[in-house]
């Protein structure tokens, strides 16, 4: 059952074994592997309820439906960089691109070194994944759907020696349609919005869409092992917004054993942070990273209509152990639009020939650390100075991508850089690749994967949350979002939330049954 | 706490102005921002967002416009200088070697692109045809 703002005419006050705030990768899951088992499950969802139907293919309609504030969330510090999430019914999933990539080998096994978490080895996590990648159809794109911007890709990193490898993704029959990031219109992306949501919904899961939580309750309760008094999550109250005016309306209330909250890394450390909670370790909110990305975009003789493809569908690894890696990245035009040069009538014959682009990405697993602090309102700031040693992975990412490009006959190459906004030659290549770059010198960076601002380890001082999720100092709160992990993850985090989200579920399924 | 209200009549011609240096009408193809009621997609987009960003750009519109005086050594804002003044001062923005310059045109020219490019028939004007997709 999903209830939206126009079904809810009175306060609500709900009981469940749990309560979970957020829909997207983390509360999804969480939802759907409680209420399998037979729990109780209240999924509280700030973001409106959208059906395959809403989502018009129209990138603006979607972003304002779709998108916390309308896409227009940047970092604070050089470079400003835009940080989308998705606030709706599946959270950033409804609006990412698809790609499913497992947290690398060395990352798990550098959690287990370097910030004592435990049991996160690739062995430990292997059936995590796998339960995950079955319910989502996981799966290699085909060399048919590749389609023409990664036969120019392939084109230029032949020519180069690199190798060009497909991506896999949850998908069911996906027809190409290169909007993934604004709602799948023949609901073929596995989002949870059309996968486990739905699957919660059916062992009975109730969420409640356009209710924004705002308050965890807790309570002090004896542990029975210690005897001494401890903090613990009892609920969650919060408020139904009017969609249309985002006005406050009615109240709601959910009483519960264990709280989930799974608002993803920007709001979830706000939320505690506005609640006062689990501030004993001082790391909430800390430790930010982003993925920072620039899109390198090149025009070519040859019509391209990228739009008509998989926007994501191929990627370079061939530079990831230094952090580097480059990925499809194809958007509409009303959205590629603001990441070319020029205006007036140079940018008009540009984008009259918008048919002919291709372009690329390049994804920096970062070193730099932000922040989520507290603004006006108790809504989030987010901190993140770029550092110098990012913005140069960053600068070699797009060289390498602009030769990629050149090898491939493209004929311009349009970059974030400035002074080097517009290429066309492996000499300015060169001369980018030499040149002294400020991180001032980067307008126009995006980042998707928002991380580690309430991260995991056994040391209570160093972390949030410990190797089950749970917080160290409010006993039955747990975290199950991208915020959890300690480290960048060099790749799309999605099915890293998925899979630590399915191990937490059993942790609170065993707390649940009570003592054995 | 979040409603914007309407954007101000002077604030308005500074959008329309701007946007139609961007994106003028004729070219490549003949629409332009003119004819895409720019000032009101800009108005509708900004509404129900936090009030520190709609003030962020509504602020970073009027410092654009009346910046002209200290930034140019000019006696008249943005919206009263002659075209081909107008031109020239998007471009020191667009070249400058300050940063926040270079940024804040990104973020207005941003809401201006998306005006623009998100109107069926500039879409059309450009061959943005999408191929129609049905669920299975
Ligand atoms: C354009 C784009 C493309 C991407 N592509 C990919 C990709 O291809 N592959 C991949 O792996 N990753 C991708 N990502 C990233 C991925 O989707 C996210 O990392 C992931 O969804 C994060 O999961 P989460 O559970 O942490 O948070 P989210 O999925 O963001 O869910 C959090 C939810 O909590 C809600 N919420 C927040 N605060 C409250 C509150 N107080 N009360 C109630 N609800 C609240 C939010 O509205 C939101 O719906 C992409 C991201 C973007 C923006
Ligand atoms: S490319 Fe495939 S998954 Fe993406 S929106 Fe189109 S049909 Fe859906």
């Amino acid at each position: 059952m999903i209830r939206t703002f126009s079904e809810i005419t009175s306060d609500v006050v709900e009981e469940a074994d749990v309560c979970i705030i957020g829909s997207g990768a983390g509360g999804a899951v969480m939802a759907k592997e409680l209420a399998e088992k037979g729990h109780t499950v209240v999924v509280l969802e700030e973001g409106g309820n959208f059906v395959t139907a809403d989502f018009n293919r129209n990138g603006v309609d979607m972003i304002r439906k779709l998108y916390r504030a309308k896409g227009l969330i940047f970092t604070r510090g050089l470079p400003h960089i835009a940080l989308p999430l998705g606030r709706c019914v599946g959270g950033t999933t409804t609006i990412n691109s698809g790609t499913c990539f497992r947290t690398p080998d060395g990352v798990l096994n550098n959690w287990e070194a370097s910030h004592q978490v435990k049991d996160c080895s690739p062995v430990t996590m292997r059936p995590y994944f796998e339960r995950v990648e079955q319910a989502l159809n996981v799966q290699e794109v085909s060399p048919e759907q590749m389609g023409r911007y990664a036969a120019i890709i392939r084109r230029g990193a032949d020519r180069l020696g690199y190798e060009v490898k497909p991506l896999r993704r949850n998908v069911r029959g996906c027809q190409g349609s290169g909007v993934c990031a604004f709602g799948c219109p023949i609901g073929a992306k596995q989002s949870m919005n059309v996968s486990y949501l739905p699957r919660a919904c059916q062992s009975g899961a109730r969420i409640y869409a356009n209710c924004q939580a705002t308050e965890i309750l807790t309570e002090l309760m004896k542990s029975p092992s210690t005897r001494h008094r401890r903090r613990a999550a009892c609920g969650v109250s919060g408020i139904v917004l009017n969609p249309q005016n985002e006005s406050a309306t009615f109240n709601i209330v959910v009483r519960a054993k264990v709280v989930v909250v799974a608002a993803g890394a920007v709001h979830t450390p706000a939320l505690l942070l506005k609640n006062r909670l689990c501030l004993d370790s001082g790391q909430v909110g800390k430790n930010l990273r982003i993925h920072p990305t620039a899109r390198i975009t090149a025009l070519f003789d040859e019509p391209i209509e990228g739009w008509n493809e998989v926007p994501q569908s191929c990627y370079i690894d061939r530079f990831a152990a230094e952090g580097i890696t480059l990925e499809g990245m194809f958007v509409p035009p009303e959205i590629a639009a603001f990441g070319l040069p020029h205006f007036g009538e140079p940018h008009k014959s540009l984008m009259k020939h918008y048919r002919n682009m291709a372009s690329f990405g390049v994804r920096v697993s970062d070193s730099s650390a932000g922040d989520v602090r507290l603004g006006l309102g108790g809504s989030p700031n987010i901190h993140y100075p770029l550092n110098r040693d990012d913005a140069q992975k960053l600068i070699k990412g797009i060289a390498i991508t602009a030769e990629i490009f050149l090898a491939a006959g493209a004929k311009k190459i349009f970059t974030p850089v400035y002074q080097y906004s517009e290429m066309s030659s492996n000499a300015d290549v060169a001369r980018l690749s030499r040149a002294k770059i400020r991180v001032s010198d980067l307008v126009g960076l995006a980042a998707f994967h928002p991380l580690g601002t309430c991260r995991m380890g056994s040391v209570r001082e160093k972390s949030v949350v410990d190797s089950n999720g749970e917080t160290h100092d409010v006993e039955n709160l747990f975290i199950s979002d991208a915020s959890i992990f300690p480290t960048a993850l060099g790749v799309n985090p999605q099915i890293s939330i998925m899979a630590f989200s399915t191990k937490t579920a059993e942790v609170i399924r065993a707390r649940l049954a009570g003592p054995a | 706490m979040r409603n914007l209200g309407a954007l101000s009549a002077p604030e308005r011609k500074i959008i329309e102005c701007f946007a139609e240096k961007l994106v003028p009408q004729g070219g490549s193809f003949s629409l332009g921002a003119k004819d895409v009621r720019i000032s009101e997609f800009v108005e509708d987009y900004l509404s129900n967002l936090p009030l520190s960003l709609i003030w962020s750009v509504r602020g970073l519109f009027l410092l654009f416009n009346f910046a002209v005086y200290p930034l140019a050594n000019k006696v008249r804002p943005f919206t009263g200088l002659k075209d081909a003044q107008q031109i020239a001062y998007i471009e020191s923005w667009e070249k400058s070697p300050v940063y926040f310059k270079r940024a804040g045109l990104k973020l207005l020219s941003t809401l201006v692109m998306m005006g623009v490019y998100h109107d069926a028939r500039v879409a059309q004007a450009i061959s943005y045809r999408p191929k129609s997709t049905v669920a299975e």
